[in-house]
């Protein structure tokens, strides 16, 4: 998961941990903000503590053999207890070659257990009594003589005595705080992926399973839930109403068509451009109708029939209407293709959505359509650019609604109805693809439609 | 020759006697039957030149009343669709019909299908200038029946079908286009993706229990061969 300051995730995240260790390192802190008193006695606690612990750990280390592990805690000591140490194998060896010290054979020989004895003399000189720490293992004797160095610091020894524990919480509270992070913001980004969804007008979506949760976040999922469930159903019958609508629009339609007929055959010639008007307009109305009825058809199958054919041998079917239209409006319409690309779909209807496009484009034109077909990506691009007046940035989503109109005055002469585009983009949105319009940067407008390749 | 006696099997009564007063104006004489048990009995009791029929009927379907007159009779039949159901289109054709017509249709193209269905019919019976027998290869159509035999075995084609063989053998050997075809059969143009010509081609290859007797050329058309029909 990429990793985004800003989101959620990561804020609880950074929260959650950074509250864990805080709460681990306030006892310390406290203490270094006493008096000195308690500071001395704290450290004098570590350092019994640390003495112990590295006890603990040399002899570990003498007993599994393994003389580097030996010789690194034997150092860590020295430097923290401010002793120097011999050890001496069962030769009497010491093991790092030092000097043994005065009276040290006479220890190992006598020394059968762990023990702190007053050597009463150390050195030449015959007031230089200590204290010295002898350490008996099977294998080695370890004999510590304090030095009179100065002991290490506060922190030093406070660090050396809880670093261990540090890296315990540090650990344990990050795992902890993905845990909870997770718990909190799984379900948060669940809920945001079905916003999304029905944002993009996919109402079929629920959560409440995939949550699985009894708390206030389940509610909330099954509630969401509800929503979508009550959001498609509105839009089912909005859509049964529609398409119902249409479909009984086309009996009378039929009829006023045979009554139209029946009416030229009675009346004069007087009548005929009058009647003529009529069989437009009820032309008009029955494509309207028939378009609605597609969009609606498109938009409730659920699994179209789909082929793997070649966007070029597609387009070319388009193109020789196109041809045709373009000539007997004086228009010129220009294609071209850097390669042939094949595209899983349903043939018919991606041919309708070009149809409508390059139709629209011609009507718009003022001399030239150039169509063209590249690939970006893992999409084919289909590009449509006229050379019209181009339509205002603040529509150009909006192209795409039924019946929206950009001109309504030049439409009506050109005769279109408006939902032209929006059926191109119903057919685009079957095949998860995306269209777009863009202002040219001179004059006219591109329509540019992203169809998925079909990579087999 | 007689009025052309056609019958209409829609549930839309109004509509039904509009169509009615307008074919009567074109010389062609109208029985409607408002549902489909009825309309399939009375095919099968009269003798009509051409059947109407909506596909989508209350009570006994459309689709079944088609199924009920193909397996007694091949009068010519018209199928009323709807708009841009290429289901029903295919389904009706492979099941006998002759033609479709997507409703709301315009009534003058409607009349321009049934006219080209009723010329083939009737210039064949009525005419005295034709052989009333094609001979060749197996194949012997009998131009005054609408019927063919191939090997000795009558082939149950519908009119269309016939008018299409009949095609396919007046140019044996050549190509012959489905715009042709279309042109000449069912008397339009062939839309794109229009597979009428080719589900008509494929139940005459069915049929005829050869399936190589019609040769498909890919993006143009098909064509009738001598040695394919032996």
């Amino acid at each position: 998961m990429r990793i985004n300051r800003f989101s959620l995730y990561f804020k609880i995240f950074v929260g959650l941990w950074g509250t864990i260790m805080i709460f681990a390192i306030t006892p310390l802190l406290m203490i270094l903000v006493s008096n000195q008193e308690s500071r001395d006695a704290f450290y004098e606690h570590a350092k019994k503590g640390l003495e112990k612990n590295i006890v603990i750990d040399i002899r570990a280390a003498a007993n599994s053999g393994n003389i580097p592990s030996l010789i690194n805690q034997v150092k860590r000591a020295e430097k923290y207890l401010n002793s120097e140490i011999f050890i001496f194998d069962k030769n009497s060896k010491e093991l790092r070659n030092k000097k043994a010290p005065l009276g040290a054979d006479n220890i190992i020989k006598t020394m059968t257990e762990d023990k702190v004895v007053l050597i009463k003399k150390y050195s030449d000189d015959k007031n230089d009594k200590r204290l010295i720490r002898v350490i008996k293992t099977d294998e080695y004797v370890l004999i510590s003589y304090p030095t009179g160095d100065k002991p290490a610091s506060f922190s030093a020894i406070i660090f050396a005595k809880h670093v261990n524990a540090f890296i315990y919480i540090f650990f344990l509270s990050s795992i902890a705080s993905l845990i909870i992070t997770r718990y909190f913001s799984k379900p948060l980004l669940t809920l945001s992926k079905a916003v999304k969804r029905i944002s993009e007008g996919d109402f079929s979506v629920r959560v409440a399973e995939e949550l699985n949760r009894k708390d206030e976040i389940g509610q909330l999922g099954k509630d969401f839930d509800i929503m979508a469930a009550k959001l498609q159903h509105i839009r089912n019958t909005k859509e049964a109403t529609l398409r119902n609508l249409s479909h009984e629009l086309r009996s009378p339609l039929t009829r006023l068509r045979l009554s139209l007929e029946l009416a030229r055959a009675k009346a004069g010639d007087n009548a005929t451009q009058a009647l003529d008007r009529i069989e437009l307009e009820s032309d008009r109305l029955n494509e309207m109708i028939g378009q609605l009825l597609e969009i609606s058809r498109i938009k409730s199958t659920e699994n179209l029939e789909k082929e793997t054919f070649g966007i070029k041998s597609a387009i070319q079917i388009v193109l020789s209407d196109g041809y045709f239209e373009a000539n007997e409006t004086g228009k010129n319409l220009t294609y071209s293709e850097d390669a042939e690309y094949f595209i899983h779909g349903n043939q018919a209807l991606l041919i309708s959505c070009f149809e409508n496009i390059i139709r629209n484009a011609i009507k718009y034109s003022s001399s030239k359509v150039d169509v063209k077909v590249g690939c970006e990506d893992s999409f084919i691009v289909v590009s449509i650019s006229d050379d019209g007046t181009g339509v205002a940035d603040e529509h150009l989503s909006e192209i795409f609604k039924p019946f929206y109109r950009v001109q309504a005055d030049r439409d009506r002469k050109t005769g279109g109805i408006g939902l032209g585009l929006a059926i191109a983009k119903t057919i685009v949105d079957a095949h998860n693809g995306y269209i777009n319009a863009i202002n040219n940067q001179y004059e006219g407008l591109t329509i540019e439609v992203r169809l998925p390749i079909d990579s087999v | 020759m007689t009025q052309d006696n056609i019958l209409l099997i829609d549930d839309d009564i109004e509509l039904c006697e509009l169509l009615a007063e307008y074919l009567a104006t074109e010389g062609y004489e109208i029985r409607a039957i408002h549902n489909g048990a009825e309309g399939a009995d009375t095919v099968l009791a009269e003798d009509f030149d051409l059947i109407i029929l909506d596909v989508m009927l209350p009570g006994m379907g459309g689709f079944d009343v088609l199924k009920t007159i193909r397996t007694h009779k091949k009068t010519p039949i018209l199928m009323l669709t709807a708009k841009g159901d290429d289901i029903d289109k295919i389904l009706g054709l492979e099941m006998g019909a002759d033609d479709y017509m997507p409703k709301p249709y315009n009534p003058r193209e409607l009349l321009a299908r049934i006219k080209a269905i009723l010329r083939r019919t009737k210039t064949k019976q009525d005419s005295s200038s034709k052989p009333e027998k094609i001979t060749i290869g197996n194949f012997q159509l009998d131009l005054g029946q609408l019927t063919v035999q191939y090997k000795g075995n009558t082939i149950p084609l519908t009119v269309v079908e016939f008018n299409i063989l009949e095609l396919m053998v007046e140019n044996i050997g050549k190509v012959v286009t489905r715009e042709d075809i279309a042109l000449k059969v069912l008397g339009r143009e062939l839309s794109p993706f229009d597979r009428s010509i080719d589900v008509h081609v494929s139940n005459i290859r069915k049929k005829s229990g050869n399936t190589d007797i019609i040769k498909s050329i890919r993006g143009s058309g098909y064509q009738l061969l001598t040695e394919s029909i032996k």
